[in-house]
Protein backbone atom coordinates (compact mmCIF):
# COMPACT_ATOMS: atom_id res chain seq x y z
CA UNK A 1 0.00 0.00 0.00
CA UNK A 2 0.97 3.53 -0.46
CA UNK A 3 1.16 6.18 2.49
CA UNK A 4 -1.77 8.40 0.60
CA UNK A 5 -4.14 5.21 1.26
CA UNK A 6 -4.41 6.73 4.85
CA UNK A 7 -6.10 9.64 3.50
CA UNK A 8 -8.74 7.37 3.32
CA UNK A 9 -8.61 5.02 5.40
CA UNK A 10 -9.66 4.48 9.22
CA UNK A 11 -10.26 2.60 12.03
CA UNK A 12 -13.27 -0.40 11.22
CA UNK A 13 -14.25 -0.19 15.24
CA UNK A 14 -14.46 3.47 15.77
CA UNK A 15 -13.44 5.34 12.36
CA UNK A 16 -11.06 6.88 14.17
CA UNK A 17 -7.56 7.83 12.03
CA UNK A 18 -4.77 5.52 12.24
CA UNK A 19 -1.04 6.12 12.43
CA UNK A 20 1.09 3.98 10.48
CA UNK A 21 4.94 2.45 11.57
CA UNK A 22 6.72 1.14 8.88
CA UNK A 23 8.66 -2.18 8.88
CA UNK A 24 9.51 -2.57 5.09
CA UNK A 25 9.25 -0.37 1.88
CA UNK A 26 9.68 -1.06 -1.68
CA UNK A 27 9.99 2.36 -3.11
CA UNK A 28 6.59 4.15 -1.97
CA UNK A 29 4.67 0.96 -1.66
CA UNK A 30 4.98 -0.22 2.01
CA UNK A 31 5.42 -4.05 2.09
CA UNK A 32 4.86 -4.47 5.45
CA UNK A 33 3.96 -2.75 8.75
CA UNK A 34 1.48 -1.62 11.35
CA UNK A 35 -1.90 0.72 11.42
CA UNK A 36 -2.54 1.38 14.86
CA UNK A 37 -5.70 3.51 15.86
CA UNK A 38 -4.70 5.75 18.88
CA UNK A 39 -8.55 6.19 19.68
CA UNK A 40 -8.94 2.32 20.74
CA UNK A 41 -5.22 1.15 20.98
CA UNK A 42 -6.16 -1.55 17.83
CA UNK A 43 -3.64 -2.43 15.71
CA UNK A 44 -3.98 -3.65 12.56
CA UNK A 45 -1.03 -5.76 10.11
CA UNK A 46 0.64 -4.78 6.84
CA UNK A 47 1.60 -7.83 4.77
CA UNK A 48 2.44 -8.60 1.76
CA UNK A 49 1.42 -4.59 0.71
CA UNK A 50 -2.31 -5.04 1.76
CA UNK A 51 -3.43 -3.97 4.72
CA UNK A 52 -5.88 -6.30 6.78
CA UNK A 53 -8.59 -4.11 8.20
CA UNK A 54 -10.66 -6.44 9.90
CA UNK A 55 -12.24 -5.95 13.00
CA UNK A 56 -9.88 -8.02 15.39
CA UNK A 57 -12.74 -10.98 15.77
CA UNK A 58 -13.07 -11.44 12.57
CA UNK A 59 -9.18 -12.25 11.92
CA UNK A 60 -8.59 -15.89 12.93
CA UNK A 61 -12.12 -16.93 10.73
CA UNK A 62 -10.84 -15.24 8.09
CA UNK A 63 -7.29 -16.33 7.70
CA UNK A 64 -7.77 -20.02 9.20
CA UNK B 1 -19.41 -23.45 5.04
CA UNK B 2 -16.89 -21.04 3.81
CA UNK B 3 -17.44 -18.33 6.57
CA UNK B 4 -18.30 -15.16 5.79
CA UNK B 5 -18.86 -14.58 2.24
CA UNK B 6 -17.83 -17.56 1.22
CA UNK B 7 -14.17 -16.84 1.30
CA UNK B 8 -12.46 -20.42 1.69
CA UNK B 9 -14.01 -20.69 -1.97
CA UNK B 10 -12.32 -17.24 -3.31
CA UNK B 11 -9.06 -17.81 -1.86
CA UNK B 12 -9.10 -21.15 -3.30
CA UNK B 13 -10.21 -20.16 -7.08
CA UNK B 14 -9.21 -16.90 -7.26
CA UNK B 15 -6.79 -17.02 -10.43
CA UNK B 16 -10.12 -19.78 -12.35
CA UNK B 17 -13.03 -16.62 -11.48
CA UNK B 18 -10.73 -14.09 -12.69
CA UNK B 19 -12.07 -13.68 -16.00
CA UNK B 20 -12.97 -10.88 -18.29
CA UNK B 21 -15.57 -8.66 -17.66
CA UNK B 22 -18.52 -8.66 -20.11
CA UNK B 23 -19.33 -5.58 -21.99
CA UNK B 24 -22.70 -5.61 -21.14
CA UNK B 25 -21.30 -5.38 -17.75
CA UNK B 26 -18.73 -2.67 -18.17
CA UNK B 27 -21.26 -0.37 -19.97
CA UNK B 28 -24.08 -1.02 -16.94
CA UNK B 29 -21.78 -0.05 -14.37
CA UNK B 30 -20.48 2.98 -16.38
CA UNK B 31 -24.12 3.81 -17.05
CA UNK B 32 -24.88 3.43 -12.98
CA UNK B 33 -21.97 5.78 -12.17
CA UNK B 34 -23.13 9.00 -14.27
CA UNK B 35 -25.83 9.32 -12.04
CA UNK B 36 -23.71 10.67 -9.41
CA UNK B 37 -25.01 13.92 -8.75
CA UNK B 38 -21.29 15.06 -8.24
CA UNK B 39 -17.77 14.20 -9.51
CA UNK B 40 -16.34 10.88 -8.90
CA UNK B 41 -13.33 10.63 -7.58
CA UNK B 42 -13.17 8.06 -4.81
CA UNK B 43 -15.07 4.75 -5.44
CA UNK B 44 -14.89 1.62 -3.64
CA UNK B 45 -15.14 -1.65 -5.57
CA UNK B 46 -16.57 -3.41 -2.48
CA UNK B 47 -16.53 -7.37 -2.68
CA UNK B 48 -13.98 -6.37 -5.66
CA UNK B 49 -11.86 -8.85 -5.62
CA UNK B 50 -8.99 -9.28 -7.76
CA UNK B 51 -10.05 -5.96 -8.99
CA UNK B 52 -11.74 -6.93 -12.15
CA UNK B 53 -14.92 -4.35 -12.01
CA UNK B 54 -12.16 -1.53 -10.92
CA UNK B 55 -10.38 -2.40 -13.81
CA UNK B 56 -13.26 -1.51 -16.13
CA UNK B 57 -13.76 1.54 -14.83
CA UNK B 58 -10.32 2.89 -13.91
CA UNK B 59 -10.64 5.35 -16.61
CA UNK B 60 -13.53 6.98 -14.86
CA UNK B 61 -12.05 7.62 -11.17
CA UNK B 62 -9.32 9.01 -9.82
CA UNK B 63 -8.58 7.28 -7.00
CA UNK B 64 -10.55 3.52 -6.84
CA UNK B 65 -10.24 1.66 -3.52
CA UNK B 66 -10.60 -2.40 -3.78
CA UNK B 67 -12.08 -3.71 -0.80
CA UNK B 68 -12.34 -8.23 0.00
CA UNK B 69 -12.19 -10.24 2.48
CA UNK B 70 -10.39 -12.66 0.47
CA UNK B 71 -6.90 -12.00 0.69
CA UNK B 72 -6.17 -14.30 -2.46
CA UNK B 73 -8.39 -12.60 -4.46
CA UNK B 74 -6.91 -9.14 -3.06
CA UNK B 75 -3.38 -10.02 -4.06
CA UNK B 76 -4.48 -10.02 -7.80
CA UNK B 77 -5.89 -6.67 -7.23
CA UNK B 78 -2.48 -5.22 -5.75
CA UNK B 79 -0.84 -6.94 -8.53
CA UNK B 80 -2.55 -4.45 -10.84
CA UNK B 81 -1.72 -2.36 -8.79
CA UNK B 82 -4.73 -0.97 -7.25
CA UNK B 83 -5.17 -0.04 -3.73
CA UNK B 84 -6.83 -2.38 -1.29
CA UNK B 85 -8.00 -3.13 1.94
CA UNK B 86 -8.69 -6.15 3.20
CA UNK B 87 -12.19 -5.38 5.23
CA UNK B 88 -15.27 -6.70 6.11
CA UNK B 89 -18.20 -5.12 4.23
CA UNK B 90 -20.30 -5.08 7.57
CA UNK B 91 -17.83 -2.89 9.53
CA UNK B 92 -15.88 -0.97 6.63
CA UNK B 93 -12.26 1.00 7.35
CA UNK B 94 -14.06 4.26 5.96
CA UNK B 95 -15.35 7.30 7.92
CA UNK B 96 -19.04 8.78 7.18
CA UNK B 97 -18.98 10.23 4.25
CA UNK B 98 -15.56 9.82 2.38
CA UNK B 99 -16.48 8.31 -0.77
CA UNK B 100 -18.29 9.33 -4.20
CA UNK B 101 -19.38 5.83 -5.02
CA UNK B 102 -19.33 2.28 -4.30
CA UNK B 103 -19.83 -0.56 -7.10
CA UNK B 104 -20.55 -4.30 -6.32
CA UNK B 105 -20.59 -6.39 -8.95
CA UNK B 106 -21.27 -9.72 -8.81
CA UNK B 107 -20.60 -9.80 -5.47
CA UNK B 108 -23.67 -8.28 -3.19
CA UNK B 109 -25.49 -12.49 -3.31
CA UNK B 110 -22.26 -13.14 -1.46
CA UNK B 111 -22.64 -11.02 1.65
CA UNK B 112 -23.87 -12.06 4.86
CA UNK B 113 -25.86 -9.56 6.64
CA UNK B 114 -26.75 -7.79 3.84
CA UNK B 115 -28.91 -4.96 5.20
CA UNK B 116 -25.65 -4.29 7.66
CA UNK B 117 -23.79 -4.16 4.48
CA UNK B 118 -26.66 -1.19 3.10
CA UNK B 119 -26.05 0.42 5.68
CA UNK B 120 -22.36 1.14 5.54
CA UNK B 121 -22.61 1.73 1.80
CA UNK B 122 -25.06 4.49 3.17
CA UNK B 123 -22.90 5.60 5.62
CA UNK B 124 -19.42 6.08 3.94
CA UNK B 125 -21.55 8.04 0.62
CA UNK B 126 -21.22 11.37 0.01
CA UNK B 127 -24.61 13.28 -0.54
CA UNK B 128 -25.21 12.63 -4.69
CA UNK B 129 -22.73 9.84 -4.10
CA UNK B 130 -23.93 6.71 -6.35
CA UNK B 131 -24.14 2.81 -5.30
CA UNK B 132 -24.21 0.75 -8.06
CA UNK B 133 -25.08 -3.24 -7.29
CA UNK B 134 -24.78 -5.57 -10.53
CA UNK B 135 -26.34 -8.53 -9.82
CA UNK B 136 -28.15 -11.87 -11.45
CA UNK B 137 -31.61 -11.86 -11.27
CA UNK B 138 -32.97 -15.12 -9.69
CA UNK B 139 -36.03 -15.21 -11.31
CA UNK B 140 -34.09 -15.20 -14.73
CA UNK B 141 -32.62 -18.10 -16.72
CA UNK B 142 -29.18 -17.38 -16.11
CA UNK B 143 -29.76 -15.88 -12.83
CA UNK B 144 -31.64 -19.06 -11.93
CA UNK B 145 -28.51 -21.42 -13.29
CA UNK B 146 -25.75 -19.44 -11.25
CA UNK B 147 -28.07 -19.93 -8.28
CA UNK B 148 -28.16 -23.56 -8.47
CA UNK B 149 -24.81 -23.80 -9.46
CA UNK B 150 -23.37 -22.14 -6.65
CA UNK B 151 -26.01 -24.11 -4.21
CA UNK B 152 -24.05 -27.11 -5.67
CA UNK B 153 -20.57 -25.53 -4.47
CA UNK B 154 -22.38 -24.97 -1.13
CA UNK B 155 -22.46 -21.64 -1.17
CA UNK B 156 -24.43 -19.22 1.20
CA UNK B 157 -25.63 -16.82 -1.37
CA UNK B 158 -28.62 -15.04 -0.99
CA UNK B 159 -30.19 -13.69 -4.45
CA UNK B 160 -32.57 -10.58 -4.49
CA UNK B 161 -35.08 -10.18 -7.16
CA UNK B 162 -34.67 -6.69 -8.53
CA UNK B 163 -37.76 -4.90 -6.73
CA UNK B 164 -37.10 -6.35 -3.27
CA UNK B 165 -33.37 -4.65 -3.53
CA UNK B 166 -34.52 -1.38 -4.50
CA UNK B 167 -36.85 -1.71 -2.30
CA UNK B 168 -33.77 -2.02 0.56
CA UNK B 169 -31.80 0.35 -0.90
CA UNK B 170 -34.84 3.08 -0.85
CA UNK B 171 -35.73 2.53 1.91
CA UNK B 172 -31.95 3.80 3.30
CA UNK B 173 -32.74 7.31 1.60
CA UNK B 174 -31.19 6.72 -1.77
CA UNK B 175 -33.32 7.62 -4.53
CA UNK B 176 -33.13 4.01 -6.77
CA UNK B 177 -33.48 3.18 -10.29
CA UNK B 178 -32.66 -0.97 -12.08
CA UNK B 179 -32.36 -1.90 -14.90
CA UNK B 180 -32.50 -5.27 -15.97
CA UNK B 181 -30.38 -7.11 -19.60
CA UNK B 182 -29.70 -10.43 -20.41
CA UNK B 183 -26.82 -11.30 -18.03
CA UNK B 184 -29.41 -9.91 -14.64
CA UNK B 185 -29.66 -5.94 -13.25
CA UNK B 186 -28.27 -3.17 -12.51
CA UNK B 187 -29.20 -0.80 -9.17
CA UNK B 188 -28.41 2.51 -9.32
CA UNK B 189 -29.21 4.23 -5.66
CA UNK B 190 -27.89 8.45 -5.66
CA UNK B 191 -27.55 9.62 -2.01
CA UNK B 192 -29.86 12.70 -1.51
CA UNK B 193 -27.66 16.22 -1.74
CA UNK B 194 -30.01 17.49 0.80
CA UNK B 195 -28.98 14.90 3.78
Amino acid sequence: MKESLLDIICCPIDKHDLELEVDEKDGDEIISGTLTCPECGETYPIEDGIPNLLPPDMRDEVTA
Amino acid sequence: MHGPGDIQFFTRFARLYDLVMPDADRTAISTGLQKAERPIDRLVDLGGGSGRATLAVKSEVSEPLVVDISIGMLSRARDRGFACALSDARRLPLPNASVDAVIIVDAFHHMPEQSMVLDECTRILRPGGVLVIREFDPSRALGWLIKTGERLFQMNSQFYKPDTLSQLVSDRGLTVSTRSDRLGYTLVGVLSTHN
